[in-house]
């Protein structure tokens, strides 16, 4: 038994090599295959180099273009995520080296600048401890300059909640404290300033410092109904830019800050930008062929099988049986079929699997009413006679007799409904009734319409392509596959 | 059994599929959670009273036996008596008929079956005839592809392109917005306009439908062309393109008729895209805004006529094919 267990794999293995030469040799089908792999190579990847949902993940501006962009004339004022300074948060006592320190020279005596751990009271850092011994008035000034090297402004950018805490400040003697930009030494933008008056107290803005907040947009100088966004208006050329705090002791005093940083989203990202979130354009693509191969083939198979089985025992059988089952096929034919899954998923509700399980079951009538033409013609012939006569019952002989007959049939229905399934799924989604909490092709393009952005060519485009390589991978495969296995496409050589 | 004979089975059986679709249609929004939610949900509320949920039990029947609900409603099936929509509060059958959504869908489909059957055919007699050219190869390979595109990508495609890039055509919609207050321009400018706004739902459309009829002639002309009588043909000395269009295209191209009816249900789920991209007022983005807002009376019509629609097809090609191939009638 076990050899013979032994040579039924070695002749399965030799049958499907064979297989595979001859199918490769033919040119679609090879293209096709080479396209199947790169597809599953992008489903398996993606949870690799994007683990979760990209959809969650803010990477850069909103709408931010392709990275690449920027090397044509078009993408001369696109800008990049930029971060500026590196430990905003002072977790370690290297950050003080980042800023520089500007105070009047005579007066340096009475100042120390020092790195202080995080306190329970305090925020979960580390912070820059400055102390002014002096008993007038000194100002001190913490900034870090960098350069700004794009053409166009930032999509938007974020300062850090800035944090400060003065000790020893009181009515009579505030600590004032201001938060600024300054675009190379022309404009200075204050953000934040307000005079500290009580000791021992941890401070920060009470407004969100991100330049699309509106009080934002006023601390920095910008009427409310202004067009120009604050990140244009700061960021209008590039310059050396400088980011600082300043702080004036009015007697002596100690302050202790941090959070002090600046994050700019570009206007251009990665390989294929972002979507109206700022998520990874990429990310989501790749993750998108996951949910279309994954429904394309689920589903094809489902439909694939109801139709062999409906067609197997139609064909087969004759009388009522037969007749039941192929005007049911032929009832389940006139039913539109994409207005009957509109409809029936409204009422069952927007999930993968019900979108599965309708296209699925919505699939099977064309193969079912091939399969049973086929098996017609089958049954009549003398070898399943003899196994009739050998005594072989219904069961045995669809198995092992009728089945390996068909079986190529089903091959290449199954590659060609394949990219229906997909291409159903991908208007269901487009047409608002696709599963939201999954990222299928047909959804991003979906969210894009949404968003009112199908101007945006790096958000519609590739999806499109997705689909359009996936479903051709199938429909290549299985063109290819009937052109060998249908004997009236077979050319006479 | 003569040709009468063949169509009367024929009709019988299209009663019967009918029945089965006024059945189903009703299984389906059995299951709505439509009035009977709303229904539920009175009935849930502790302020609702008695007599409120009885008013509205009797406004939706809800209150008489399940038979007789199925009959009001069989009966409403048969006189196209549907109800209100729940949106324009006017009768279903007037939306539909009424406001030419009927005509612009007609058109739309018509005009894009029509386009795309004399395409598939022409293009796929030419390269039948030259099988294994780059010309094959090509044509092949391009109608493969456009089977492979999402239809409504193609129409934003398009749109992209030929709208917003080069600004041939409008964007979308079935007529200039102003013809509603400035009034329709004369004939000749109204013709040119509504086709200006037809062509790129058209275009959509025939691509979304030609690449089938294309392979299905190719492959039925490959067979015809190895056929004995073929050779004859051209032993006889006739010249190819009499062969060609003479005796094979004629044979070939029967069963480009039954496959254009049972494509009509895909080529409505196309329409149903396409007018949802164009924003194309006709009886798919009717449908569509019903579904959207859970429009039953009016998704409860369309699915309805939908499927009327597609056994009217089917009918009419299983006349056409009976008087075309007399085998069918004798089988």
């Amino acid at each position: 038994m076990k050899a013979s267990g032994e040579t039924n794999l070695r002749f399965n293995l030799r049958r499907t090599y064979k297989f595979l030469k001859v199918l490769l040799s033919n040119r679609m089908a090879a293209l096709g295959v080479i396209m199947l792999i790169i597809a599953i190579g992008a489903a398996l990847v993606a949870p690799v180099l994007y683990p979760g949902n990209p959809q969650l993940v803010k990477v850069s501006g909103d709408f931010a273009q392709p990275g690449w962009v920027a090397y044509f004339p078009d993408g001369y004022y696109l800008s990049n995520n930029m971060v500026v300074v590196s430990d905003p948060s002072f977790a370690n006592p290297s950050a003080l080296q980042e800023w520089s320190y500007n105070y009047p020279q005579a007066q340096g005596a009475f100042l120390s600048f020092a790195w202080s751990p995080s306190t329970p009271v305090g925020p979960p850092s580390g912070s820059l401890q400055i102390t002014s011994n002096a008993s007038s008035s000194l100002g001190v000034t913490v900034s870090k300059v960098f350069h700004y090297p794009y053409h166009g402004p930032p999509s938007k950018f974020q300062l850090r909640a800035f944090q400060i805490d003065a000790q020893g400040a009181s009515v009579n003697q505030p600590v004032q404290v201001s938060l600024f930009l300054t675009r190379g030494t022309e404009k200075t933008y204050t953000f934040w300033s307000t005079n500290v008056t009580n000791s021992n107290q941890w401070i920060s803005p009470r407004y969100l410092l991100d330049s699309d907040a509106d009080q934002f947009k006023l601390a920095g100088g910008l009427q409310p109904g202004e067009p120009l966004s604050l990140s244009a208006a700061i960021f209008s050329q590039v310059n050396d830019y400088t980011l600082g705090v300043s702080i004036h002791f009015s007697g002596p005093g100690r302050v202790n800050l941090t959070n002090l940083g600046l994050v700019a989203d570009g206007t251009s990202f990665g390989l294929l930008g972002t979507d109206s979130q700022g998520s990874d354009l990429f990310a989501e693509v790749l993750h998108g062929a996951r949910i279309s191969l994954f429904v394309g083939l689920v589903s094809a198979f489902l439909g694939i099988s109801l139709g062999l089985i409906v067609g197997l025992i139609a064909g087969y059988k004759t009388g009522l049986t037969d007749e039941a089952l192929m005007r049911f096929t032929d009832m389940m034919l006139v039913l539109p079929a994409l207005p009957l899954l509109l409809v029936l998923i409204t009422v069952l509700g927007q999930n993968i699997f019900n979108i599965i399980i309708l296209i699925g079951f919505l699939g099977w009538m064309g193969f079912a009413r091939v399969i049973r033409s086929q098996v017609l013609s089958l049954k009549v012939r003398p070898f399943i006679e003899a196994a009739r006569a050998a005594g072989a019952g219904t069961g045995r002989i669809l198995k092992v007799h009728i089945f390996p007959n068909v079986v190529s049939l089903t091959y290449v229905n199954l590659a060609l409904a394949v990219p229906a399934a997909i291409l159903t799924e991908a208007a269901l989604s487009f047409l608002g009734l696709g599963d939201p909490t999954l990222i299928s092709w047909g959804q991003i393009i979906s969210n894009a319409q949404a968003a009112n952005a199908l101007k945006d060519w790096w958000w519609i485009i590739p999806p499109g392509i997705g689909i359009a390589f996936v479903s051709l991978t199938f429909v290549l495969i299985g063109y290819a596959l009937d052109e060998m296995f249908n004997p009236r496409l077979r050319r006479r050589r | 059994m003569g040709l009468r004979g063949y169509i009367l089975k024929r009709f019988a059986y299209t009663i019967f599929l009918v029945l089965f679709v006024i059945i189903v249609n009703w299984l389906i929004f059995q299951a709505m959670p439509g009035v009977q939610g709303a229904i539920a949900a009175l009935q849930g509320n502790p302020r609702s009273t008695p007599k409120q949920y009885q008013f509205y039990q009797d406004i939706y029947g809800l209150n008489k036996p399940p038979l007789d609900r199925f009959i009001t409603y069989f009966w409403s099936m048969l006189t196209f008596s549907f109800g209100n929509s729940y949106q324009t509060q006017h009768p279903v059958i007037n939306d539909v008929a009424h406001t030419g959504r009927l005509f612009n869908t007609l058109l739309l489909v018509g005009a894009s079956t029509v386009l795309a059957i004399l395409l598939g055919l022409v293009i796929g007699v030419i390269v039948s005839a030259r099988r294994g050219s780059s010309v094959d190869s090509f044509s092949v390979t391009a109608s493969l592809t456009t089977f492979s595109l999402p239809t409504f990508w193609m129409g934003i495609m398009l749109i992209t392109f030929f709208a917003t890039v080069l600004n041939w055509f409008p964007q979308g919609n079935t007529v200039p917005f102003d013809w509603g207050s400035n009034g329709i321009p004369p004939w000749p400018q109204y013709l040119l306009t509504r086709l200006q706004y037809l062509t790129l739902p058209l275009v959509t459309l025939t691509l979304f439908q030609y690449g089938g009829y294309l392979l299905l002639t190719r492959a039925t002309m490959l067979e015809t062309l190895s056929e004995d009588y073929i050779t004859t043909a051209r032993a006889k000395g006739l010249k190819e393109r009499a062969v060609l269009y003479k005796h094979a295209l004629k044979n070939a191209s029967l069963p480009i008729v039954t496959a254009s009816a049972l494509a009509f249900g895909t080529v409505l789920g196309g329409a149903i895209i396409t007018e949802t991209v164009f924003n194309w007022d006709g009886l798919g983005l009717y449908l569509f805004n019903a579904i959207q807002n859970k429009d039953f009376p009016v998704m409860q019509a369309m699915f309805y006529i939908l499927a009327l629609s597609v056994i009217a097809a089917n009918f009419l090609s299983d006349l056409i094919y009976g008087i075309l191939d007399p085998r069918i009638r004798y089988e």
